[in-house]
């Protein structure tokens, strides 16, 4: 015979028992108000469904829908986990679109949605215009390049980058235009900083939750 | 003439009595008194409103048919006991195999600690000599312990329910059922079964 077996036979021949441990059961607790306390509390408002759940209050009838032993308390677990997991990943994209739609950059520079649409067409024509190596491109570029460099003299790569036409190429590449150059900052190392700190405030808040979380379960425990 | 205690109820003596005069009036005193006990040790176990009302009706029947001859000492006891067995007959005839909302198969999950660890388990036991054992077990129980085992494991009532109603902490209850489940396992072996 099984040991499941076994405790079926115990839980049924524990109905035998003598009747004066049923009193004493029976009539404890509450003996005062004279009220049974063999009455489960959440009978008066919350009667289990066909299903067993309780149709009340959930914490009351809990226990009754528990998975039994230890797999129940991991279900819990991994329960809470995963709605802490949906809550982080929630919270950071919605703060991520926030923070990109409200940054104070794009409201100086009037960025908006449109312009961004407009700008398409811009960047492709100011890309057309740095690979334009026809003379007349290249006679643009020479009267920007100091005159130092054109009387052949050896000019650091830095002043060179520094040109107005080379940054213009450069945004052009990137695919912003010069004006709307604080956009590919915000995508940039700004961004990432401040994704990097919205991520950590996420992630304070989550600990904060699963604190909460799992004092609640060890209270119900 | 009837006699009623403070409640307005009849006593137990009387409701007996009713029974034994073969009155109809039994039932319905039966249900005003204990009809609320009844449902609740049936619901305890199946879960289901309609079922324990079921078993409700079909208790007042046995008790119709046991008495007489029988004349219970302690009414309600007599009147639990009958439920309880009718709802663990329905469980497992409607619910085999299924886990359903019962707090059934926690307390059997329990219990099964209780089982010694040898090859006959409980088989070579019969029910009165287990019946003996258990009384033996329970009288040997602090207050406390068995008040609390009898609601765990007779009435079904949970952890949390049982550390409310006498004001004790969770984990206390837990060690109490497990020191508990322990000493009933030693007491089992120490009678020989399952060795």
């Amino acid at each position: 015979m099984r040991k499941s077996d076994d405790a079926r036979r115990l839980l049924r021949t524990m109905n035998d028992i003598d009747d004066r441990f049923l009193t004493e059961a029976m009539m404890s607790g509450k003996q005062e108000t004279g009220e049974c306390c063999a009455l489960p509390k959440c009978l008066d408002g919350a009667v289990p469904d066909k299903d067993g759940r309780g149709t009340g209050v959930l914490q009351d009838c809990r226990r009754e829908t528990a998975r039994p032993g230890s797999s129940g308390r991991r279900h819990r677990y991994a329960a809470v986990l995963l709605t802490s997991a949906a809550c982080l990943t929630v919270l950071i994209t919605g703060t991520r679109i926030i923070q990109v739609r409200t940054a104070p950059e794009r409201q100086e520079t009037g960025y908006t949605q449109e312009t961004a649409v407009r700008g398409d067409a811009g960047d492709i024509s100011g890309k057309d215009k740095a690979l334009d190596f026809s003379a007349a491109g290249r006679a643009v570029a020479d009267s920007e390049v100091p005159d130092s460099v054109s009387s052949g003299e050896t000019v650091p790569d830095t002043a060179l980058m520094a040109s107005s036409s080379y940054q213009a190429a450069v945004s052009a590449e990137d695919g912003a235009s010069p004006e709307s150059g604080t956009d590919s900052g915000i995508i940039g190392n700004e961004g990432l900083k401040n994704t990097i700190r919205l991520i950590r405030k996420a992630w304070d808040r989550v600990l904060d939750i699963l604190r909460l979380f799992l004092g609640e379960i060890k209270k119900t425990d | 003439m009837l006699w009623f205690s403070e409640t307005g109820m009849l006593d137990d003596s009387m409701i007996i009595d009713l029974y034994w005069a073969r009155s109809e009036n039994a039932i319905a005193e039966t249900r005003i008194k204990y009809g609320r006990l009844c449902r609740a040790v049936a619901l305890r176990i199946l879960r289901v409103a309609e079922d324990a009302e079921e078993c409700e009706a079909d208790t007042y029947m046995k008790a119709w048919n046991a008495m007489p001859p029988r004349r219970p000492d302690v009414l309600p006891a007599f009147l639990a006991k009958i439920t309880r067995n009718l709802s663990l007959d329905r469980l497992e005839k409607e619910h085999a195999g299924k886990r359903g909302g019962s707090a059934v198969p926690l307390l059997l999950d329990e219990l099964e600690q209780c089982i010694p660890d040898g090859r006959g388990g409980l088989e070579q036991v019969t029910d009165p000599d287990l019946k003996e054992v258990l009384d033996h077990f329970l009288e040997s129980q602090a207050k406390t312990a068995r008040i609390i085992f009898v609601r765990r494991y007779w009435f079904g009532d949970s952890v949390k329910e049982i550390a409310e109603e006498y004001g004790l902490g969770i984990s206390r209850v837990k060690m109490s059922l497990l020191r508990s489940r322990n000493a009933l396992k030693k007491m089992l072996e120490a009678e020989g079964i399952g060795i």
